[in-house]
């Protein structure tokens, strides 16, 4: 995590933070243009829905970066301090995965049964493969994400060769 | 009654301090002990707890005592701590003359 990326300082949690909150803005925007999409005379939408996949797959580059230099490769065992960084990761997203898969069973169970109102659900095999896709690409950059929302910045001090001063 | 333990109790250390009597970077300790260059940086300054195990290990390493390079109070500096045991000395062996 040495270089800039768009002017942005991944060392900073700020702006990490901005990289996961583009990432699930771009999952939403593609849902509410699917839903948009489904109405008559909007079919254009549905063509717009797959801009944001190519924000998502810059903001996926960044979280992997992101989780490799605080949890270490994969090439290399991991210390306890990344152990602990890494399962604190995977316990919130396990959390906030149950609660997505719960509320979005939860809209779908109300959208299909509903007679008062109107509310959108896939109908299409392209409406389902792309919910499907959307929530592979949640499950799999949510540890990642929770690593660069909730680690401090990373230290110039933390550089490897550095001496501390002497005494 | 069980006494209340935080989970956020705060371990000072003179890691930074040894490291530099010994002339040690970062990634030199780091391979001493088997763990990432960063976990040290976080240790140093108290943002991450070692284990029991990383605790011992430390201390063999420095061949140190524990309670020499961790403690639950801030730590004060070593050049003080070992002018203050002199200067006990010398003014015990004083009063021994006397």
């Amino acid at each position: 995590m040495n270089r800039n990326y768009l002017g942005l300082n991944f060392r900073q949690r700020a702006a990490r933070r901005r990289v996961v909150v583009a990432a699930y803005l771009s999952c939403c925007a593609i849902v509410v243009a699917l839903a948009a999409g489904s109405r008559p005379g909007m079919d254009f939408l549905k063509l717009l829905a797959f801009s944001p996949f190519v924000v998502m797959a810059f903001c996926w580059w960044i979280l992997n970066q992101v989780g490799i230099a605080y949890t270490g490769s994969t090439t290399h065992p991991l210390d306890e301090r990344q152990e602990q960084v890494r399962n604190r990761a995977f316990f919130r997203s396990y959390q906030t995965i149950c609660a997505l898969t719960s509320l979005a069973l939860l809209y779908w169970m109300i959208a299909a049964t509903a007679s008062t109102v109107v509310l959108w659900y896939p109908n299409t095999p392209g409406e389902y493969a792309t919910l499907v896709l959307l929530f592979l690409y949640v499950s799999i950059t949510l540890p990642h994400a929770c690593v660069a929302w909730c680690e401090p910045d990373f230290l110039e001090d933390s550089r490897p060769n550095d001496l501390p001063a002497t005494q | 009654m069980a006494r209340k333990v935080s989970s956020t109790v705060k371990l000072y250390n003179r890691i930074s301090v040894l490291r530099a009597e010994r002339n040690l970077t970062r990634q030199d300790l780091a391979d001493e002990l088997g763990v990432n260059y960063q976990t040290i940086g976080y240790m140093e300054r108290g943002d991450y707890n070692p284990s029991l195990e990383l605790v011992f290990r430390i201390s063999e390493f420095f061949d140190l005592p524990i309670e020499t390079i961790f403690s639950r109070e801030p730590l004060p500096p070593l050049s003080q701590e070992l002018y203050g045991r002199k200067a006990s000395l010398v003014s015990g062996e004083k009063e021994k003359q006397r």
